[in-house]
């Protein structure tokens, strides 16, 4: 069954975070069932003017930039060659996995006829749009990911062949798999450069897919950190590796996170210079831009070296919570809080809480198929029947 | 519907060329200026007197539900209104009378612009730009997922958000089967103030270039729409700025779809160059990690050899001292038997 | 731990200031319009680019506290004349010397006024170049007119007739060395006091300030009535409309014919008659006319355009549309009253070919001829004929009614109205000469002699776009809805003119 069962006397399937995650997902199914029968009206606050809201700015966008975890780590220890980084490959593709599963049930919500979903593959297409590449982006990553996940699948399952299989295509999934996500996450932030008078200028910029990508990489890094320190703790009788080598593992990925940060900083920086916007950081937006900038970029970028050169391990998780605030609070501003900005106060969009619940039952399911999964497949250690993956 | 692989990867690739093909104006050196003849509409918001006959109009012409508030309710204009699910055009005021100067209206609907961004983001292609002018939407491909309104720079479109088995996007169709039938657009047909004029739309550029001329001090010189963002299919004139009837002014004349998809050029170049690069990455680690499993086992090796070595030199020396020893051991024990035998021959 | 708090603190002190210095350069408020009597105090032609905002005076409160005898304080007053520029501030000093004497003129009262504990102004140098509010000080241009004029000369009736008018309209006598009257050569003031001194003629302002103002306040000084002393009391239009206006105007004689013709000797159009006297009460000042010195438009605007004139050309000059100084500029004015605008509003800028004839009325003269005498012109236009066949007394307009009833116009009462405001104007009148011409108001682009045609006969029910030609309806719509709203007659709904028609159900 799950971690910490019987301690309390209860039946082993009613603990506190069962209820809570049971009664979270009830809910969720209760106010997707009304959506599906009475339309997006009842349960969204989205209007003529503000078409996209919580659904897609957390779901599909920030959704695909917090499971970018996956091509990263495996880019890192199959491409590149950072063994050392081995013991967290396979929580991150699932992670990853896991998390661009969610982001297609959140798009199934939120579109309004979800059945038609495949209709730009076998219907029709509309080739000149950046949604249609990253609708096939995703739909060949999601493969990607559930083909990089069945190799622990197979071990569980004892199938000796198919495991093989599997691993002998590692390479080749990895490669395909970057080249995919280096697509569509830069991609989701190109589909708002049609919009210039819509998002305001500080985060309306050529330089937008590039930022995307790189805040994504960096999103990537905390995510796995974090769950990292969740799953540690949750499967600690699983893991195989030291408490040291796992330190070490997230030291490094500190290390990486405040390069990439650094990096995401600078591109922000030639962005704000390639437009000229210095002027604008003065206005009241401009304060808010900063507040994102430097409460999210800049502070955690120097926390996790920090955390690297001072191996402190909380702080790098604190940085790494930052991390994941500031891009989460990006692609909501990117999507309807610095969205329509021109749009008088009374035409712009809150989130309903219908739309929260769903949004927050979507991220338990998450959590409870990740702990389904790790609780009985060799997702934290290694399986002593077969080689590590090299 | 199943596909083959080929006929997979041929749409891979056909998506590919496609996705170039269209973003690749920035190498050409030929201009579309579009379908000659099209269609287009003259809005003149001086002579717009906000009687919203159009409204009641488009209502009719759509089958959609009349206005709910009736034309000569002038309290409609305190709030300005924006198009609905069920509503294709509205009239606002943007400025009171004040006695000197008259009131200014605006009427609001899709502006049918001549290279539509809705078009270019729909990733089903269900809007269609007409040699005629008039952009067409298909219901029956639409997957629901409101990118077109989320594009649209005049907030033009609109959805049925309560409808939960076929909503569909909402918007002016500037009457195409009607403009088919060599009619005019229902709003043309009923202003009764001439505010909306329908013809060629090259026609109708001249036309508001020769009222400017005519009437200067009523116009501002500049007839909105004629290259706003590669230019619209509705042409505006007014007295007062456009910004003031919530109009973007002074905006590029390039259009939003190449604005906005110049990006989707650098997809071919990933995906023809990542494949390479990447497997480079890996052959480069693979081809470390062997060197350096060769230094390493060259390493163990050596030491090895040195060890054995050292192991036989230890021996020889040993076996040299144990040599050596016996060999004392035997002079001393020849001595000794030597010289006792010495001493019993002489007594 | 230190290095993490050394490194907090650097990166902490490092955007404090970033964003401190990011946030200080907004000036979000905007800019206010202050009222006559404050005085920006730049001088950017002495000090160049400014270190601080410039400080904008309040010169009325400064007079209203300090009162009308402290003007020394600042002011040269130098035999009764006041020169009105800050007495310190002399034109040779250097910036760091100018602001010097500001400052030490001005600080140097307050802080007197401070230690003997009166109400004074400020010490700190931001309270007086304040940062964040830019006030433009506007000074509306004083205005001299008829009735102003005709009330000073009674003041200065019982001097000389040599000295009576000198104060205003001098000439400077290069023998006398001063300056003297000339009769009939009376001119503006800013005629020949420019923007700038000009050697010993000084600007308009200077030259104006100190005639006014030293007079005004030696009058305030002797207890009699006088003009304003204030700043307000000349540049603030509020203060102006209450200033007391003379019923009747005597006329300002100086030579100017009744009537004349205006022409040229070369002959080149029918002569123009031309009314001087009844134009001069249409005008406030003669400068309305006479930009430029009392001088014939002639002089200066010739045939091709000379540079005395500003390039304007002699037919620019009379027939200018959009100019206020020319003849045709100043009737298309009139025209835009609400009475004329009904029709004239519509037409456009240039439509009007056979408007020359309205005032070219005078014959044609040969080169040498000479002029024959001007006189008034007393035509009157021929009254309105009755009602008839060709000029009905109602239309009913019921070709196009679906919605709405027909409507019915009431066709000879509108001819009668808009034919009265035009008997009303002498230059509606004159300019017309004819009833038939008011028929064109409406039925426009067609002959209105003997009977015009009706509108659907050029309006079909489809519009022509091509050619910008409405259809019926809005033409009918257009038609009266626009003269209805140019001339403020609030018909301008639905039923006011058709009946809703019963629905069908």
């Amino acid at each position: 069954m799950s971690g910490a069962a019987s301690d309390s006397g209860h039946n082993g399937i009613f603990t506190p975070f069962n209820l809570i995650a049971g009664v979270i997902l009830l809910g969720g199914a209760i106010i997707l069932s009304i959506r599906f029968t009475t339309g997006l009206a009842a349960t969204t606050n989205l209007s003529n003017t503000n078409p996209w809201g919580l659904w897609i700015g957390f779901d599909v966008m920030a959704g695909v930039a917090l499971a970018a975890g996956g091509f990263v780590i495996s880019s890192a220890v199959f491409l590149f060659g950072m063994k050392e980084y081995q013991p967290v490959v396979r929580p991150a593709l699932l992670t990853g996995f896991l998390g661009y599963s969610l982001v297609v049930i959140g798009l199934l919500a939120d579109l309004g006829r979800p059945w038609r979903l495949p209709y730009p593959f076998i219907k029709q297409a509309g080739p000149t749009s950046p949604l249609f590449e990253v609708s096939l982006c995703v739909a060949l990553y999601l493969t990607v990911l559930f083909i990089e996940t069945t190799p622990a699948i197979f071990e569980w399952l004892g199938l000796k062949w198919w495991r093989r299989l599997v691993g002998q295509l590692t390479v080749v999934l990895t490669i395909f798999g970057l080249m995919l996500s280096t697509m569509h996450q830069s991609t989701l932030g190109a589909m708002f450069m049609v919009t210039p008078t819509k998002l305001h200028p500080l985060w309306y910029s050529s330089q937008i897919p590039v930022q995307f990508f790189i805040s994504a990489i960096a999103a990537g890094i905390s995510m796995i950190i974090i769950e990292g320190w969740v799953s540690h703790r949750a499967f600690h009788h699983q893991v195989q590796i030291t408490d040291d080598e796992f330190r070490d593992i997230n030291y490094g990925l500190a290390k990486g996170g405040a390069v990439v940060l650094a990096t995401y900083l600078a591109v922000k920086l030639v962005a704000l210079s390639i437009e000229n916007e210095w002027r604008l950081l003065g206005t009241g937006w401009g304060a808010w831009y900063l507040v994102e900038l430097i409460g999210c970029v800049v502070v955690p970028c120097i926390l996790f070296a920090v955390a690297h050169r001072e191996r402190r391990l909380g702080l790098a998780r604190v940085a790494a919570a930052l991390t994941v605030i500031g891009v989460v609070l990006n692609r909501f501003n990117v999507s309807f809080i610095a969205f329509n900005y021109q749009v008088p106060h009374e035409m712009r969009y809150t989130p309903a809480w219908t739309e929260v619940w769903v949004t927050v039952s979507l991220i338990t399911l998450g959590v409870v198929v990740f702990r389904w999964f790790a609780s009985r497949m060799p997702i934290m250690y290694d399986h002593p029947d077969y080689p590590a993956l090299h | 519907m199943s596909m083959s692989r080929r006929g997979f990867l041929g749409s891979l690739a056909a998506g590919a060329g496609a996705l170039s093909a269209g973003a690749a104006d920035a190498t050409t050196t030929e201009h579309f200026e579009g379908y000659p003849g099209r269609y287009g509409l003259l809005h003149d918001t001086t002579l717009c007197v906000g009687c919203r006959s159009c409204e009641v109009a488009c209502a009719e012409v759509n089958a959609l539900p009349k206005p709910p508030q009736p034309i000569g309710d002038l309290d409609v204009f305190d709030e300005v209104r924006r198009t609905s699910a069920t509503a294709f055009t509205v009239v606002n005021q943007y400025r009171d009378g004040d006695g000197v100067e008259p009131p200014v209206y605006r009427k609001l609907q899709c502006m049918h612009c001549n290279e539509p961004c809705c078009a270019t983001v729909c990733l089903v292609h269900a809007f269609t730009k007409t040699p005629e002018g008039p952009i067409l939407y298909d219901p029956e491909v639409c997957i629901g997922c409101r990118y077109c309104i989320m594009a649209c720079p005049y907030y033009a479109l609109a959805y049925e958000y309560d409808n939960p088995i076929d909503p569909r996007v909402m918007r002016c169709t500037m009457c195409y089967p009607r403009i088919k039938e060599g009619l005019n657009p229902g709003c043309a047909d009923a202003c009764p103030a001439g505010a909306i004029t329908f013809g060629r739309r090259e026609d109708l550029i001249e036309v508001a270039r020769d009222r400017i001329r005519k009437f200067p001090d009523r116009y501002i010189n500049h007839v909105f729409g004629e290259y706003e963002f590669g230019g619209t299919s509705w042409l505006m004139l007014a007295g007062i700025p456009f910004r003031e009837l919530d109009l973007h002014e002074g905006v590029t004349h390039e259009s939003l779809p190449a604005i906005g998809t110049s990006y989707l050029s650098v997809v071919p170049l990933i995906v023809t160059i990542y494949p390479g690069l990447l497997a480079g990455f890996y052959a480069f680690t693979k081809r470390k990690d062997k060197l350096a499993k060769a230094e390493l086992e060259a390493a163990l090796a050596e030491a090895r050899a040195r060890g054995e070595e050292e192991m036989k030199a230890k021996l020889s020396q040993a076996a040299e001292r144990a040599t050596k020893d016996k060999e004392r051991a035997v002079q001393t024990a020849v001595t000794k038997a030597l010289a006792e035998k010495a001493e019993g021959g002489q007594s | 731990m230190t290095p993490i708090r050394n490194t907090f603190l650097l990166a902490v002190a490092i955007a404090f200031p970033v964003a401190a210095t990011v946030v200080a350069q907004q000036s979000t408020a905007p800019a206010e319009t202050a009222p006559a009597g404050m005085i920006l105090m730049a001088y950017p032609e002495r000090f160049g680019d400014l270190e601080r905002p410039p400080v904008v005076f309040d010169h009325a409160r400064h007079t209203t506290s300090l009162g009308a005898e402290e003007c020394t304080q600042c002011h040269l007053i130098a035999e009764a004349v006041l020169t009105p520029s800050f007495a310190a501030a002399a034109a040779d000093l250097d910036p760091g010397a100018l602001m010097d004497a500001f400052h030490d003129r001005c600080l140097g009262c307050h802080g007197q006024r401070a230690t003997q504990g009166l109400d004074s102004g400020p010490l700190a140098c931001g309270e007086c170049h304040r940062r964040t509010n830019t006030i433009l000080p506007e000074q509306a241009p004083m205005e001299f007119d008829y009735s102003l004029h005709a009330r000073h000369v009674a003041v200065f009736k019982d001097l000389d007739e040599a000295d009576q008018c000198r104060s205003c309209h001098h000439v400077w006598d290069e023998e006398s060395k001063q300056l003297v009257y000339v009769k009939g050569q009376e001119d503006a003031c800013g005629d020949c006091h420019l923007e700038r001194d000009e050697g010993k003629t000084l600007s308009l302002r200077n030259a104006s300030h100190i005639q006014c103002l030293s007079c005004h306040l030696e009058r305030v000084g002797e207890g009699k009535q006088a003009g304003p002393t204030a700043c307000v009391g000349c540049h603030d239009p509020a203060h102006r409309e209450a200033v007391v206006k003379l019923e009747v105007v005597p006329r300002l004689v100086r030579g100017q014919p009744d009537q004349m013709w205006i022409h040229r000797a070369d002959g080149l159009s029918r002569l123009v008659a031309f009314d001087h006297a009844a134009h001069e009460p249409r005008t406030d000042f003669c400068t309305s006319c006479h930009h430029l010195t009392v001088q014939s438009c002639g002089s200066c605007h010739t045939l091709a355009g000379a540079r005395e004139g500003g390039g304007v050309t002699l037919e620019e000059a009379y027939h200018g549309a959009s100019s206020s100084l020319s003849c045709v500029g100043c009737h298309r004015k009139e025209q835009a009253v609400s009475a004329c605008a009904g029709c004239h509003g519509g037409l456009a800028a240039n439509q009007n070919g056979s408007a020359c004839v309205g005032c070219h009325q005078g014959p044609w003269l040969a080169p040498g001829t000479e002029l024959p005498a001007a006189v008034p012109d007393t035509s009157e236009i021929a009254p309105l004929p009755p009602s008839s066949d060709d000029f009905p007394e109602t239309v009913v307009i019921d070709v196009l009614s679906s919605t709405y009833g027909p409507s019915t116009l009431p066709h000879r009462k509108i001819v009668v109205r808009l034919d009265e405001a035009v008997r009303k104007s002498r230059l509606a009148s004159v300019l017309h000469g004819n009833v038939e011409i008011g028929c064109e108001g409406c039925h426009h682009h067609s002959q209105a002699n003997p009977r015009p045609p009706q509108c659907r006969a050029c309006h079909g029910e489809a519009a022509q776009a091509r050619t910008d030609r409405p259809g019926l309806k809005v033409a009918y719509h257009r038609q009266c809805i626009g003269c209805h709203q140019r001339m403020g007659i609030d018909k301008l709904g639905c039923t006011d003119c058709h009946a809703e028609k019963e629905t069908v159900s």
